[in-house]
This record gives structure tokens, C-alpha cells and sequence, in this order.
């Protein structure tokens, strides 16, 4: 296949990469606030769109964090934090409803430290994974807060936004 | 129906983890407060402060190779990070960043070195970032370059 007789695909591939930059923008500009981002109602809007390719926009975002902070083992966690809220998303993508994916931002939120805690586990063994969570719980819930908020207002306008967009 | 029982589910799944993380979260912080070394030694650090303005703490960089320097210090600073900072044992970078991987000079980077530096408040290891730890008056710390 090259991209050249299938116009549609590169459109495509073109605004995925473009999603993932948004999120990587939005993610900078709300870096001042403690766990307060948008990047996990992105990627929700995006995958619901766009099915498992919205795998492409979570690794440009990824791609384009490692360059910006540099390869930290923290920049593993960005490998597969984001790959996992697309999975979770995925099966559950033709449905749509609000408190659904607000609950589930909201979990996934809850569970950022924990998921984030995987490569200090296998680093330090279980007390540094379990100090590093435990150390995170205050931040856990802050997230919790912001995507909770953030999914619950900004879902449907951003949705209405995606719809817009024909492929 | 589906959906409804969905959210049900993912209802009951966040509250249980708010409960889970809620009471981890408070044990951890109570088990700091209860601390008897903790709370006797804030109680001196009031005093000492009244008197002589400042805390005195050990701080103690252990190697790899097991060599280790003593640093004794004395610091009007809060944290144990603002202390660090203070005696410049680390840089203002890691300082800000919150992750130290050089400590007075020494590395010990993951990523490059296949070590980390594990900090140890009176010989129990820490739960909190050094940023979060409190000096107390007479607080022995251990800053120990540890193989993954």
C-alpha cells in the first residue's frame, strides 16, 4: 500500500500524529498544575474515534514527552501507561455515555500511580514500589479530582468536535 | 441495561479503590505521626529552635563499596531536601525535579549506573520523597547507593 493512491489513510495518519501533539501541548501548558490534565480525556475522545489507532497519537505524545524531559525511567512509564487507558477503551468504544467515561477517567486517574509504579518494582523490588505509591497516594487523588472534572465537562464538547471531523 | 449495569460496576470499582487508597493514605500518615522517635524529637526540635535557631541532624552517604562520609549538619531548613540543598549535596536541578540520582558528587542513575539512592530516616527506610521528610533535632539519615 503507499500512502500516495490511498489519500484517506494519510489524512488519517496525519491527524492522529496531530492529536498526539495536541497532547503533548496540552500537557505542557497544564504542567503547573499538580495531576490537572486533559491528555487522558484526548486519548479516551481519540480511541473512541478511532479504534486501536489511536495507539499512533499516544506514542508521537510519548515520542515527543521523551524528547522534551529527556529518558528518565519515569519516560518508561509513558510507554505503556497510555497504551493501557486505549485498551481499557477500546471494547467499550461504540458506547456512548458520559458517566462511563467519566468513571473511567476517573479510576484510571486513581490507579496512574500505581500503573506508573510498575518499573520501580522491578528496580527497587516491592518496598520501593510500595513507598513510591504510597508517597503518590495525595497526587492519585488529585488526579482522580481533575479527571473526574476535566471528563464531565469537556467530554461532550470535544466529542461534538471529533464527530466533525470526516475521514 | 448494559450500560446501566456498567456504571454500576465502574461506580462500585472507584469507590472501593477511594476506600483502598483513602486508608492506605491515612495509615501512613498516622504511622508517621505516632512515631514516638518522630513526635520526641519534634518536641525537642521546638525547644532547640527557641534557643539556638536551627536543628542538628546526621546525614550519612553510604557507598556501593560500602565507604561512607558523615556529614553533621545544622540547618534552619524544614526538609530534608532543603537541607541537602543547603549543604550542597545535591544539585538545584534534582533539587526542583524531586528524583535524585547525585548525591555529594555521586551518581547512581538507573538508567546508567543500574543503582538508586534509597533514603533511610533512623534506620527505617523512607516512605516519602526527601522534599516531604521534616527534620527533627538529633534525625539520623541514610543516603545509600543501592544495586538494582
Amino acid at each position: 500500500m503507499t500512502l500516495s493512491k490511498h489519500p484517506h489513510k494519510l489524512y488519517e495518519l496525519i491527524l492522529l500524529c496531530l492529536f498526539g501533539v495536541i497532547a503533548y501541548i496540552s500537557q505542557v501548558v497544564m504542567s503547573a498544575l499538580p495531576n490537572i490534565e486533559i491528555v487522558t480525556l484526548l486519548f479516551i475522545i481519540i480511541t473512541r474515534r478511532f479504534g486501536i489507532k489511536a495507539l499512533s497519537s499516544v506514542y508521537v505524545f510519548a515520542f515527543c514527552e521523551i524528547l522534551t524531559y529527556g529518558f528518565h525511567i519515569w519516560s518508561i512509564n509513558y510507554l505503556y501507561v497510555w497504551t493501557v487507558l486505549v485498551l481499557i477503551i477500546l471494547p467499550l468504544r461504540k458506547i456512548d455515555n458520559i458517566f462511563i467515561y467519566t468513571l473511567i477517567g476517573g479510576i484510571f486517574g486513581l490507579l496512574f500511580g500505581t500503573l506508573c509504579s510498575i518499573p520501580y518494582f522491578i528496580i527497587g523490588g516491592i518496598s520501593f514500589g510500595v513507598s513510591y505509591i504510597l508517597t503518590g497516594i495525595s497526587f492519585d487523588f488529585l488526579h482522580l479530582f481533575g479527571n473526574t472534572i476535566t471528563i464531565f465537562f469537556l467530554y461532550k464538547p470535544l466529542t461534538m468536535v471529533m464527530n466533525k471531523i470526516k475521514l | 441495561m448494559k450500560k446501566k449495569s456498567l456504571i454500576i460496576i465502574l461506580s462500585v470499582v472507584l469507590v472501593a479503590l477511594i476506600a483502598l487508597f483513602g486508608s492506605l493514605y491515612f495509615n501512613n500518615k498516622n504511622d508517621e505521626e505516632n512515631d514516638p522517635k518522630t513526635s520526641q524529637s519534634q518536641n525537642d526540635d521546638s525547644q532547640s529552635e527557641k534557643e539556638e535557631q536551627g536543628t542538628n541532624i546526621t546525614v550519612k552517604v553510604v557507598l556501593d563499596d560500602k565507604s561512607e562520609k558523615i556529614f553533621e549538619i545544622k540547618t534552619t531548613a524544614t526538609t530534608l531536601a532543603d537541607a541537602l540543598l543547603e549543604e550542597k549535596l545535591i544539585s538545584k536541578e534534582e533539587y526542583d525535579a524531586g528524583f535524585y540520582t547525585t548525591i555529594n558528587g555521586v551518581r547512581a542513575d538507573y538508567t546508567l549506573d543500574g543503582m538508586w539512592w534509597c533514603f533511610y530516616t533512623n534506620g527505617e527506610m523512607a516512605t516519602t520523597g526527601a522534599n516531604e521528610i521534616t527534620l527533627s533535632e538529633g534525625d539520623n539519615f541514610d543516603i545509600v547507593q543501592t544495586p538494582a
